[in-house]
């Protein structure tokens, strides 16, 4: 049964793993923000071929597992080119490379999400092309992929679990370690469990909410 | 390194193997937590209040904890309160759930989108709800049910490979135990990595045909201006 004594003492290497998983995540978004800026470009390119990598780049993350999308990357990737990975690079990476996809895709739908009208409108009115940029779009771009953004922030949180599987030690992991040192499943899977919760519902609720302060400010 | 395709031809027995337990689990899970998401819909909107707090929380709990840990839960604890299940059987039991609380979420947005007057208008009419509901709400609904139903199913084959850690015989854990026998990672990895993308888009090219098929006045080019659908596609993902 559950032993709170037990849960409690292995708190402090919970937060830990719990931290790592923070940590991994935001470090796995701030570069897949970067990339997807790369395949943003790439999508709206005049070159044909950049646009298929783009199409070809998004469709194969999604329609692959994260899980698969990482053994490549840890396993595959230095047998192909030479460059060994350690586990936490390799699943950084795929993080990375993984939400790329989605944050362009959020970017991209937000900005056809604004109504041409605004930037007709702003020049009919012979406003500078820097106040058109800060002053009208990007207020605008911001209320639009703020929201999906944070959702994806959320995903990569609760898909970074995956990253037990190539010994990254993240809160999964440490679960896991923990339970093969204790032989007690139970506290290492309950407590994991809920700290997962408790971070990925308060970001989803805070999501949610400013979903809705925007929608009613539109 | 040399890319070996002479050893995926040689594991495309063992790859088919599990590729076919891959779909099979799905085939199995997709259904199961479909229908139990269409009554977790319905009694959170129609059952009273703490029906309807009970399956919001259930939904929550499944949608706030990652799929891994939730196969943790099923495998390695429940044992220690009640009975212990087979990967196989944990394997069902989890996809299913996880499916049965996103597919809820479908439900009650696409019904939640249909006027209330509509509803209204049936009672009036003297129909009972389960009639309203078959022949008032679910057609229209289905424009809206079908695409995000589709992303289901991808997400569900996507999820399938983390069962992969508790030994359950599926497309993944296939070829990790190809892997541990040839340590031939490069090939194999990415071959199961073609051989998802090959279902996962295949079944969205099928789902597309379908779609312009049930829903005649796509064909016309009247596009979804607004983005809406694909933005509630985006809350749900």
């Amino acid at each position: 049964m559950f032993d709170i004594d037990h849960a409690l003492s292995l708190l402090p290497r919970f937060m830990a793993g719990a931290g790592i998983t923070l940590a991994v995540s935001l470090v796995g978004f701030a570069l897949g923000t970067a990339i997807g800026a790369l395949l943003l470009y790439l999508g709206r390119s005049d070159f044909t071929p950049a646009r298929w990598f783009a199409a070809i780049y998004t469709s194969f993350i999604r329609g692959t597992p994260l899980l698969v999308q990482i053994l490549v990357i840890f396993y595959a990737l230095p047998g192909l080119t030479g460059v060994d990975l350690p586990p936490l690079a390799a699943g950084i990476l795929a993080l990375a490379f993984n939400s790329a996809a989605f944050i362009a895709e959020i970017f991209r739908a937000g900005m056809t999400r604004i109504d041409p009208g605004q930037y007709e409108a702003a020049r009919a009115l012979a406003l500078p092309r820097a106040v058109i940029a800060f002053k009208i779009i990007l207020p605008q771009l911001i209320r639009n992929v703020l929201p999906p953004l944070m959702s994806e922030f959320t995903m990569l949180v609760k898909a970074s679990a995956i990253l037990s599987v190539v010994t990254v030690v993240e809160l999964t992991r440490t679960a896991q370690q923990i339970m093969t040192e204790t032989y007690r499943p139970v506290e290492a899977f309950t407590v994991a469990a809920a700290i997962y919760f408790i971070i990925l519902f308060a970001f989803s609720t805070l999501t949610r909410r400013l979903e809705r302060k925007y929608a009613a400010a539109r | 390194m040399a890319f070996d395709v002479g050893l995926i031809v040689e594991s495309a027995p063992a790859l088919a193997k599990g590729l076919a337990g891959t779909i099979g689990i799905c085939l199995v899970s997709l259904p199961a937590g479909f229908f139990a998401g269409i009554l977790l819909a319905l009694v959170r909107m129609r059952g009273g209040v703490v029906a309807s707090v009970l399956v919001g929380a259930y939904v929550e709990l499944f949608r706030n904890i990652p799929f891994l840990i939730q196969v943790f839960l099923l495998f390695f604890v429940l044992p220690a309160f009640g009975p212990r299940l087979s990967p196989l059987t944990a394997a069902f039991v989890a996809l299913s759930a996880y499916a049965s609380a996103y597919s809820s979420e479908i439900f009650r947005a696409a019904l939640l989108s249909i006027p209330k007057g509509q509803t209204e208008a049936g009672y009036a009419l003297g129909l009972r709800y389960p009639v309203i509901l078959r022949k008032i709400l679910l057609p229209q609904a289905l424009g809206f049910i079908l695409p995000t139903s589709t992303n289901l199913a991808i997400t569900l084959i996507k999820e399938s490979a983390v069962l992969s850690t508790i030994t359950v015989p599926e497309l993944t854990y296939a070829a990790q135990n190809i892997v541990g026998r040839t340590f031939s990672p490069v090939e194999i990895f990415t071959a199961i990595a073609l051989i998802y993308w090959a279902l996962t888009a295949s079944l969205s090219a099928l789902t597309r045909s379908l779609e312009v098929r049930l829903q005649p006045h796509l064909r016309a080019g009247i596009t979804d201006t607004d983005n809406k659908t694909e933005q509630i596609r985006e809350d749900i993902r």
